[in-house]
């Protein structure tokens, strides 16, 4: 008798401990990086890593984020946790989106409601755990106008003034 | 005797089929690239690993582990992680992840395959281990080589002007010198003969 309520206690505060797993009012703080160098790379790729702080300090066991229009679900590191991490490529510089790119984050609750919708518009009115942006500047192919044309116009600008001056002379 | 082997050639056959379509596994094949058209000391190296489930169902405890391939003390760890984890990927889905690195050293550098090991199914504990693609042999050219063909020079070139300007400016200096010295004298005959 005792053991049989023991293990239904034991079962029940399991559960109790299984719903408190969520994680609640949860803030993001993310560290971004994207291709700068067009010219050192021949594609462009963008790495997000995101830190999630919950108030009751539990941490999502898995993150799936929204990127443009696919659901994937966010690395994780073995040696740290807490940060997770989202790759995107993108097969030619110009693919990844210049400036502000929102990704919409997705917990495991949040995702398999997600999956349950059959339209985009159910998809869209799920509530997704939170939305951060990461900002790419754009990939840089150098500058504009390379620096031994500048110095060709002006030496060039300077013989052109001399020859002037020369030929009032001799005429 | 001839219809009994062939019977049980047949079952033989039969059975090999049914194997094969009862075991339903998914394969997980993971690519290991560069996006980098050069790789420069002391400049960015991006490293891309896709992975792709292409199975028909989804892979669990996916960890991929690649801190043999680049050393400490050779390489440099700016973003990402050497070592992630995925607890799931669903069948069909193609994942990427990016790791950029900074190479310490020049010279020719060898990156072997990447590891990966992951769970065919969530109650099977049964590991799987598969290797990425790898790179090869690289050479990362020194921070010197690329400058010479890359940087903007600008510096060089305001050396080049400050060391050419005595050789322009001085001749010049002389030209201005005598012109002035000559319209001064010319503008004085002009309103000495209004003068007059």
């Amino acid at each position: 008798m005792l053991c049989l309520s023991s293990i239904i206690f034991t079962f029940l505060a399991l559960l109790a401990f299984a719903k408190g797993e969520n994680c609640e009012s949860p803030q993001f703080k993310i560290t971004s990086y994207s291709t700068k160098d067009a010219r050192l790379t021949a594609e462009s790729a963008a790495q997000v890593e995101i830190t999630v702080k919950c108030k009751n300090g539990k941490q999502p066991s898995t993150l799936y984020a929204d990127i443009n229009g696919q659901v994937v679900p966010c690395a994780q590191s073995a040696g740290s946790p807490g940060k997770y991490y989202l790759g995107v490529s993108a097969a030619t510089h110009k693919q990844l989106a210049k400036g502000r790119t929102s990704v919409k984050l997705y917990d495991d609750d949040t995702y398999s409601a997600l999956r349950k919708t059959r339209t985009d518009d159910a998809a869209k009115a799920v509530k997704p755990f939170g939305e951060v942006d990461f900002y790419h500047p754009g990939a840089s192919f150098g500058p504009w106008l390379p620096s031994e044309f500048i110095a060709v116009i002006g030496f060039g600008l300077v013989w052109w003034a001399a020859y002037r001056e020369r030929s009032k002379i001799l005429a | 005797m001839f219809y009994k082997i062939t019977l049980l050639i047949f079952s033989l056959i039969i059975s090999g089929i049914f194997c094969q379509t009862d075991d339903e596994e998914s394969f997980l094949f993971v690519t290991k690239q560069t996006v980098n058209r050069f790789i420069v000391q002391d400049k960015e190296l991006t490293i891309k690993y896709s992975l792709y489930n292409s199975g028909p169902t989804t892979v669990f405890n996916v960890n991929l582990n690649d801190i043999h391939s680049f050393p400490q003390d050779q390489f440099e760890l700016l973003v990402g992680t050497l070592n992630p984890k995925w607890e799931r990927i669903n069948a069909d889905t193609n994942l990427t992840h990016v790791v950029v690195l900074k190479p310490k050293q020049s010279g020719i550098s060898n990156s072997t395959h990447a590891v990966v090991t992951y769970q065919k199914s969530e109650k099977n504990a049964e590991i799987q281990k598969t290797y990425s693609s790898e790179i090869g042999d690289v050479y990362i050219m020194t921070s010197r080589e690329y400058d010479r063909r890359f940087s903007s020079h600008i510096i060089d070139w305001i050396l080049f002007t400050a060391m050419a300007s005595p050789c322009i400016v001085f001749p010049f200096f002389l030209w201005f010198k005598s012109k002035s010295k000559y319209e001064l004298l010319v503008t004085k005959e002009k309103s000495a003969k209004k003068a007059q």
